[in-house]
C-alpha cells in the first residue's frame, strides 16, 4: 500500500480536528455536568437573597462559613446523620456476609439443585419489589417492627440476589485446584470459604460494599414506608422532611450546605476507593454472554 | 457426593429461607389480598374483582400509567444513546482523561433526596430576574428564556428525564469496558479497506458490545417502570403531571391504607414490566450478538 506524504498530512490534519473536537465536547460536558455541584457550593456560601440572581455571582461576596455551623443548631442533622450510618453499617455487613455464604454454594457445591435455584435467583432479580412491598409491610407490622430498623436491615441478610450473582461469577473464576489441595490438607468447606476463598474476593466484596453503601445512604423508599417518628429518620428522610415544614427552614443557604454535606460521605467513599470501583469495571466487561 | 448435595443445600440455605418469607410468600399473599379490600384496621372483605374494575375507571392511574411510559420511551433510549456516545469519548486515554471520567461519573454516585431537593432550586424558574435557579440563569445567558420545567404542563415530564440524565455517567461502569474489549485488529483491518468512522461503528463496535447495550437498555427499562423518587421530589405544579405508577402505588397503600387496591396496582405492574421486559429480550435477538467472546 502506498500512501503520498499529501496524503498522510491530511489524515493527520483530520485526525488533530478531531481531536480538538473531542477536547471541545468533554470539556463542555465536564461543565455541564459539574456546575450543578459548583453552584449549590457557592451558594451554600451565600446569604438568601444572593442565591437566586442574575448574572450568578459565582464567589459571594463574603463567605458566610456559618450556613455550615448553623444547619447543626437548625435541625438535628448529627441525629439523622448517625441514623444513616447505623443502617448502613448493618446492611454492609450483613449483604456481604450472606451474599458471600450463599454464592459460594452456588459456586462450588453440585447438586441436582443448583441449576433449577440459581434460575430462581437470576429470576428474582427481575421482579419488582413493590409486588412485594404491601404484604410485606404488613408482614413486619405484624411483627411490630415498624417504626424501627428492622425492616430496612434485616432482609439483607438473606443474601441480594445481583450481589449472589456477582460474587458467584467471581468465584468460578478461582482455580478449584486452591480447594482441592486444601481439602488434602483436611480443612473442611467453612474453612476454605474463610481462609482461602474470602481473600481472593476482596476486590469484589469491595465493589458490593460500596454499592451497599451507596444504595442505603441514598434509600428513600424504605424509610419512608417504616419510620415515622422523625428520631430514627436518617438523613435523606430528615432532608426531605424540612421541605413539608416549608415553615421550618427557608433559609437556603442552610440547606444548601445540609445536601452538600449529605451528598460528602459517597463522594469521599469514591474518591478513597476510585481503584476498587475501577475493578469493579472488569467485573461490568464479564457481563457479556 | 450426598455430602456435597447436604452442604448445598445448607450454603444456600439463608437465600431459600430469604426467597420463601421476603418473596414469593408475599407474592402470593399481594395476589390474594388484590381481591379483598383491607385497610389493616379492620378485617379484609372479599370483594372479587372490583379493585381491577376500579383500577381501570380511575383517572390517576391512567395518567400515572401514561407518565410511566412516557419516562421510559423518551428517557431509556436517551440515557442508552448518551451514556454510549460519553463512553465512545472517553474511551482513548487522552490527557486528562482520569478527571473527564470522574466528572461524567460522579453525578452517578448522588441519587438520593439530597440532590433532588438542589435540582428542585437549580431549576426555580424565577419572576421577573428574581428567584433564578442555575438552569434559567445559564440560558439566559445564551439568550435563551428558560422555560417554567416543573410548574410548566409540557415540561414537567421533561425535567424529571432530563434530572435523571445528569446521572447517565453511571453506565460508564458497563460500557467503557465492552467497548475496550472490542478486537483492535478488526478497526485495523477496515482502516487497510478505507472504511469510515461511522460505518466502522455500526459494522464492528455496535454488533461487539450488543450484549452491553442490551443490559444497560433492560436495567435502565425495569429502573425507568418503577421510578419512584425522581418524580416524587421533581413534581409537577399538578402532580397528575409526573406522578409515575410507583408513586400512585404509594399513596394508596400508605396514605390512604388500601391495601387490596394497591396490591391489585401491584400485579398490574408486574405483568406490565413482564410483558415489556419480554418484548425486550424478544427484540433483542435480532440485534445482540453473543459469539464474540
Amino acid at each position: 500500500m502506498i500512501v503520498s506524504v499529501k496524503e498522510m498530512k491530511k489524515m493527520r490534519r483530520g485526525e488533530l480536528a478531531l481531536l480538538i473536537l473531542k477536547y471541545v465536547f468533554l470539556v463542555g460536558g465536564t461543565i455541564i455536568f459539574m456546575l450543578p455541584l459548583v453552584w449549590t457550593l457557592s451558594g451554600s456560601l451565600k446569604p438568601n437573597g444572593e442565591i437566586f440572581t442574575v448574572p450568578i455571582q459565582w464567589i459571594p461576596e463574603t463567605f458566610r462559613w456559618e450556613n455550615y455551623s448553623n444547619m447543626f443548631s437548625s435541625f438535628p442533622m448529627v441525629r439523622y446523620a448517625l441514623n444513616s450510618m447505623i443502617i448502613v453499617f448493618f446492611n454492609i455487613i450483613f449483604v456481604l456476609a450472606s451474599s458471600f455464604v450463599v454464592a459460594y454454594g452456588f459456586a462450588r457445591f453440585k447438586s441436582p439443585l443448583n441449576g433449577p435455584l440459581f434460575l430462581i435467583v437470576l429470576a428474582t432479580m427481575m421482579i419488582p419489589e413493590q409486588v412485594t412491598l404491601v404484604p410485606q409491610f404488613l408482614l413486619f407490622s405484624e411483627l411490630g417492627w415498624v417504626n424501627t430498623y428492622l425492616p430496612l436491615i434485616i432482609p439483607s441478610a438473606f443474601g441480594v440476589p445481583f450481589n449472589i450473582f456477582l460474587i458467584r461469577q467471581f468465584i468460578k473464576t478461582l482455580p478449584k485446584e486452591l480447594d482441592e489441595s486444601a481439602y488434602m490438607d483436611g480443612a473442611n468447606s467453612f474453612q476454605i470459604l474463610i481462609k482461602i476463598i474470602a481473600p481472593l474476593c476482596l476486590p469484589i466484596m469491595v465493589t458490593i460494599g460500596i454499592m451497599t453503601f451507596n444504595f442505603h445512604w441514598n434509600d428513600f423508599l424504605g424509610p419512608l414506608i417504616y419510620l415515622s417518628s422523625p428520631d430514627n429518620f436518617p438523613l435523606q428522610l430528615g432532608l426531605y422532611s424540612l421541605q413539608g415544614d416549608r415553615e421550618g427552614l427557608t433559609d437556603y443557604g442552610i440547606l444548601f450546605a445540609a445536601s452538600l454535606t449529605a451528598l460528602l460521605p459517597p463522594l469521599l467513599l469514591f474518591l478513597f476507593l476510585q481503584k476498587h470501583i475501577l475493578a469493579g469495571i472488569k467485573i461490568g466487561g464479564s457481563l457479556k454472554g | 457426593m450426598r455430602n456435597e448435595r447436604k452442604q448445598f443445600l445448607l450454603y444456600v440455605s439463608p437465600w431459600i429461607f430469604g426467597f420463601l418469607a421476603f418473596t414469593a410468600g408475599p407474592m402470593i399473599v399481594s395476589l390474594y389480598l388484590s381481591f379483598t379490600e383491607y385497610d389493616i384496621l379492620s378485617p379484609h372483605t372479599w370483594v372479587g374483582g372490583s379493585n381491577y374494575v376500579e383500577l381501570v375507571t380511575n383517572e390517576r392511574f391512567w395518567s400515572s400509567l401514561w407518565n410511566t411510559i412516557y419516562y421510559t420511551i423518551i428517557g431509556v433510549p436517551l440515557h442508552v444513546f448518551l451514556g454510549l456516545l460519553i463512553a465512545i469519548l472517553l474511551l482513548r486515554t487522552i490527557p486528562g482523561i482520569m478527571l473527564f471520567r470522574t466528572a461524567f461519573y460522579l453525578p452517578a454516585i448522588f441519587g438520593g433526596v439530597a440532590i433532588l431537593l438542589l435540582w428542585n432550586y437549580m431549576l426555580a424558574p424565577g419572576v421577573n430576574g428574581q428567584n433564578v435557579g442555575l438552569v434559567n440563569a445559564m440560558l439566559s445567558l445564551i439568550g435563551i428564556d428558560g422555560p417554567g420545567w416543573s410548574s410548566d404542563a409540557s415540561w414537567a415530564k421533561p425535567t424529571v428525564i432530563l434530572v435523571k440524565l445528569w446521572g447517565v455517567g453511571g453506565s460508564l461502569l458497563i460500557f467503557l469496558p465492552a467497548l475496550s474489549s472490542v478486537p483492535k485488529e478488526l478497526h485495523e483491518a477496515a482502516d487497510i479497506d478505507g472504511a469510515s468512522p461511522f460505518r466502522k461503528f455500526w459494522s464492528i463496535t455496535f454488533p461487539a458490545i450488543s450484549p452491553a447495550v442490551l443490559f444497560v437498555a433492560t436495567m435502565e427499562i425495569i429502573g425507568t417502570l418503577k421510578m419512584f423518587i425522581e418524580p416524587m421530589i421533581i413534581t409537577g405544579l399538578d402532580p397528575a403531571w409526573t406522578d409515575t405508577l410507583m408513586i400512585h402505588l404509594y399513596h394508596n397503600a400508605f396514605e390512604y391504607f388500601r391495601m387490596g387496591y394497591a396490591s391489585a396496582l401491584a400485579w398490574i405492574m408486574f405483568v406490565i414490566i413482564l410483558i415489556i421486559t419480554i418484548i425486550n429480550l424478544y427484540l433483542s435477538k435480532r440485534w445482540v450478538y453473543y459469539d464474540y467472546e
